[in-house]
């Protein structure tokens, strides 16, 4: 154990300054984790964790080296490893880093998630009976019925200090849950989720965020929808009109905007594996036409309850909204002080984790509000589907073209929801095509968060948090059915 | 004596004090990594992770906690934690503390490259070596991971070290005619990068004339990547006994059934000189050989204990330490044909070459369909040659299609990385395969 932990940090960058590198940071991470986990009505799983990372960042002549360790006794011979890597690049021509932004020094900055009830603090009784009563609640409406339920709670302390002088430290929670309601016949297998997809859905919250989900009441609707679903017909395939819901379009906008528009994946830095953008660097002073008119696209990290949100980033630069897309047209794409458009540094610098080096990376990206109300857009369609709740995707390697799946679609006949669903539910599209199809979306009153805790990027694979908020939108002439 | 040898005699001294039986499970995972995109270094990293599983059982109950320490008052707490856990779980059994084992297994041989620039060095010369106009962008990944099982009742030890270089570029042209190769190796004097650089750049090549197809049915080649990545997941949620009795598997209710063309075997065997891996499993169970499909008929799946002791058949040692997936056969090898590649596209007209599928959805894992995109080195045969390449299509079937309307299997196989470890896979040669435009 180190006694004068920020002392050996001083030592650290000190020691890396009188070797002359052009930067060095070094990031702390302390992650605290809980996950409850209840299947059929009885407690399956609790996982807790608890994880302490550092990783140190160095830049020697425009080259990156980074190292990063479990341990605070390894701290400067990480430093020393990371000096290395980087002083080796030189001798390779390596891709020469310019940080946009010199100004990030002397900043001391302090975040902390807003919450009201501590999730690490409420009884463990007290989470597994809720998980319990809630897939009770399946079971009673319907006994065919498998239910699956989760809790995860998060606690994570995160400190940069850098050789500009620069120590920031934020304080991050977030709460998540589950529900699951699952009809499993031989020859058929069907699942309706909440309140979001079937990984659950994530909140910079603490346990409000749970007790505002009124579980109970939605088990049971989640459990008719599966029995309804379970008799229904397969979706037919065709071109529709559809009106699609919230939770699909957050995933719309986090694999055929969010990714599209990350700056290292233009370049193509990311080319050899998670894929690049079909967009170009240009195109933003080209004003790239992307989407109709309706299409407002706001990358925010000062979002209240987004798991993007932060004070500053991990390249110490503060948390700034901009548009994306501004009535369809590309306004801005994310960036970095490492990785820069026009040496104007962006916010959007981040790593999960000590363990992994910081991205380009989403925040929280919305979709704007438009003004109609979901029974506007349903009236106006003579036949459609109304696409319910994310299930699955594939998209090409520069997100041109997808394919998603989603657990319902409601039957939209002469402007009204006619009562009968489908299941196995497949659409897809080309991107701009389909976002310059988008013909309205529905008002503020209708915006809702969906957070992913799950997003991969980077080789080896590394996973980050963000947010997605909308409100449900209509596209015209989308196709459905499996292609 | 190293410092883990050191800091483990230390745990071992600690957990003895508990009554309760403790089983501890330390992962180390050790990665340097070299990044190129442009043709140019882009950063150098050094990853160094630890994960620590500290399990606590009593009375068939079990609770675990996961910290990234070996500093024992972490233990300590680790334990006190699960133990405070242990009164809200329910029976199962879980206690490995049934058969006294001790296996020590050490491949190390890559990790001499890890500290110095032999790896650099060969990226700068296969680089160097592209024709002009020809750019790559990939990583280099030399990496060491050490497993160690132990328990305070000293019944079993397990401790296994494994080094594996896993590689992956691609070359593309600024027309984005491109072509992508992986490859994994144990041993140093399989690493040749610009062998596999030269791969890339002559499916770059063949890709630069593009034609656009149109939806349906196509007889396609699949590369064994192309092949791996898909029987990959597939097999991921397919081919465990517990997706199966869940009835959630596209193998429910096929014991013993012809679902494939009888040419079609696959094992799993960690112990073929083809593919490499820990010989025991998450839960510390030593690896079996297991026939999954031979001559086209489903017999055996992989299991982790739970699933076992559930079908009441012998564990096969597939455990990956997640009881939702139960087994994962992650040294997978499907036998080989007698053409070879060259002669089998040479007798192809008319046929779709996929040397990559990105980003596999599935779609339907009853009935076994999935979804991907072709990328990255698709070509066209014309009159037994590759002569053009192909633009925007997407690959939606399912593996009974896959493995049924096969026409060829090549003589030649190649080791290919999976979530885990290596298949050693062949290229197959497919009639009847629907593709859409996109």
């Amino acid at each position: 154990m180190i006694v004068n932990y920020k002392q050996l940090i001083k030592k650290v960058i000190n020691n890396l300054n009188k070797n002359n590198v052009d930067y060095a940071d070094i990031r702390i991470t302390e992650t605290i984790e809980e996950y409850i986990l209840c299947k059929n009505c009885k407690l399956e799983d609790i996982k807790n964790s608890k994880k302490k990372e550092i990783g140190i960042r160095v830049i020697k002549n425009g080259n990156l080296g980074f190292a990063c360790t479990y341990s605070e006794e390894k701290i400067e011979e990480t430093a020393l490893k990371a000096f290395n890597l980087a002083e080796r690049c030189n001798t390779l021509s390596g891709n020469k880093i310019r940080l946009a932004t010199n100004n990030i020094s002397y900043i001391e900055g302090n975040y902390k998630t807003p919450i009201k009830i501590d999730p690490f603090k409420v009884d463990m009784k007290e989470k597994i009976k809720l998980l319990l009563e809630a897939q009770n609640k399946i079971r009673e409406y319907n006994n065919n019925c498998e239910s699956e339920g989760f809790m995860k709670f998060r606690k994570q302390k995160k400190e940069l200090y850098n050789n500009r002088d620069t120590y920031i430290k934020q304080e991050f929670y977030e709460a998540g849950c589950g529900l699951r309601a699952i009809i499993n016949s031989n020859n058929d297998i069907q699942l309706r989720s909440y309140p979001y997809s079937s990984n659950g859905n994530f909140s910079a919250k603490g346990y409000e965020y749970i007790l505002d989900l009124n579980l109970i009441e939605n088990a049971e609707i989640i459990a008719k929808e599966v029995t309804k679903l379970i008799y229904a017909e397969d979706c037919p395939k065709g071109i529709y009109d559809v009106l699609i819901d919230s939770s699909q379009v957050a995933m719309l906008i986090h694999e055929t905007i969010g990714h599209t528009v990350e700056l290292d994946r233009i370049r193509g830095f990311e080319s050899d594996y998670t894929g690049g953008s079909f967009l170009k660097e240009e195109d933003v002073k080209k004003a790239f036409k992307f989407a109709s008119n309706c299409v407002n696209v706001i990358s925010d990290p000062t979002l209240q309850y987004g798991l993007g949100t932060f004070l500053y980033d991990d390249d110490g630069i503060k948390a700034n909204k901009f548009l994306i897309l501004e009535n369809g047209i590309l306004k801005n794409l994310i960036s970095s002080n490492f990785v820069s458009n026009n040496n104007i540094s962006g916010c959007g610098s981040r790593a999960d984790c000590g363990n992994d080096i910081p991205l380009v990376r989403m925040s929280n990206v919305n979709l704007l509000p438009g003004d109609f109300t979901k029974e506007d857009i349903i009236r106006d369609i003579k036949y459609g589907l109304y696409l319910h709740t994310y299930k699955s995707c594939s998209i090409d390697f520069n997100r041109e073209n997808f394919q998603f799946s989603c657990e319902i679609a409601y039957e939209i006949r002469n402007g009204q929801l006619t009562g009968r669903v489908f299941k196995n539910v497949v659409y897809g599209g080309k991107t701009i095509k389909f976002w310059k199809s988008c013909k309205g979306i529905c008002n503020n009153e209708y915006f809702e968060l969906y957070g992913i805790d799950n997003c991969g990027k980077g080789n080896p694979i590394q996973v980050i948090h963000c947010t997605h908020g909308s409100s449900p939108a209509k596209f015209k002439g989308i196709k459905v059915g499996m292609f | 004596m190293n410092n883990l040898q050191i800091k483990l005699e230390k745990i071992q001294g600690l957990i003895q004090d508990y009554e309760k039986q403790i089983e501890l499970k330390i992962f180390s995972d050790k990665n340097k990594v070299i990044r190129f995109s442009e043709s140019k270094i882009q950063k150098s990293q050094y990853i160094d992770k630890l994960e620590v599983e500290v399990t606590v059982l009593q009375d068939s109950k079990y609770a675990t906690v996961y910290i990234n320490s070996l500093e024992l008052n972490e233990i300590s707490k680790a334990i006190d934690t699960a133990e405070e856990k242990l009164k809200f779980m329910s029976k199962k059994y879980k206690s490995n503390l049934d058969v006294y084992k001790s296996i020590v297994y050490v491949n190390n041989e890559i990790e001499k490259i890890m500290e110095n620039n032999f790896i650099e060095n060969q990226i700068q010369t296969s680089i160097q070596s592209l024709s002009d106009g020809y750019f790559a962008s990939g990583t280099v990944n030399i990496n060491k991971k050490i497993e160690i099982v132990l328990n305070n009742k000293n019944l079993y030890i397990l401790h296994g070290e494994l080094s594996k270089l896993i590689f992956n570029t691609i070359v593309y042209d600024k027309y984005n005619n491109s072509g992508y190769v992986e490859f994994i190796t144990d041993k140093i004097k399989e690493v040749n990068l610009k062998q596999q650089f030269n791969i890339a750049l002559y499916k770059a090549i063949k890709s630069k004339k593009k034609i656009q197809l149109k939806t349906g049915k196509y007889t396609v080649i699949l590369d064994p990547l192309a092949l791996s990545d898909i029987i990959n997941i597939l097999s991921y949620y397919g081919f465990s006994a517990k997706s199966i009795c869940d009835k959630k598997s596209f193998l429910y209710e096929k014991h013993n059934k012809k679902i494939f063309d009888e040419r079609i075997t696959i094992i799993d065997d960690i112990y073929n000189e083809n593919v490499f891996g820990f010989p025991f499993d998450f839960e510390g169970e030593k690896k079996q050989k297991v026939e999954i499909i031979k001559g086209g008929i489903f017999f055996n799946a992989v299991y982790d204990k739970n699933s076992s002791i559930k079908d009441n058949i012998k564990n096969t040692g597939h455990s990956i330490n997640d009881s939702d997936v139960g087994g994962y056969a992650c040294n997978l090898i499907i036998n080989n044909g007698d053409k070879s590649i060259k002669k089998i596209i040479r007798q192809s007209d008319n046929v779709v070459f996929i040397s990559r599928v990105h980003y596999i959805d599935i779609i339907n894992l009853k009935d076994g369909v999935f979804s991907a995109s072709l990328e990255n080195g698709s070509f066209y045969i014309k009159e037994g040659k590759i002569s053009f390449g192909i633009d925007n299509l997407r690959i939606t079937d399912s593996i009974f299609n896959l493995l049924n309307f096969l026409e060829e299997i090549s003589e030649e196989r190649c080791k290919v990385p999976n979530f885990l470890n290596v298949n050693y896979f062949p290229y197959i040669k497919v009639k009847n395969i629907q593709l859409y435009e996109i």
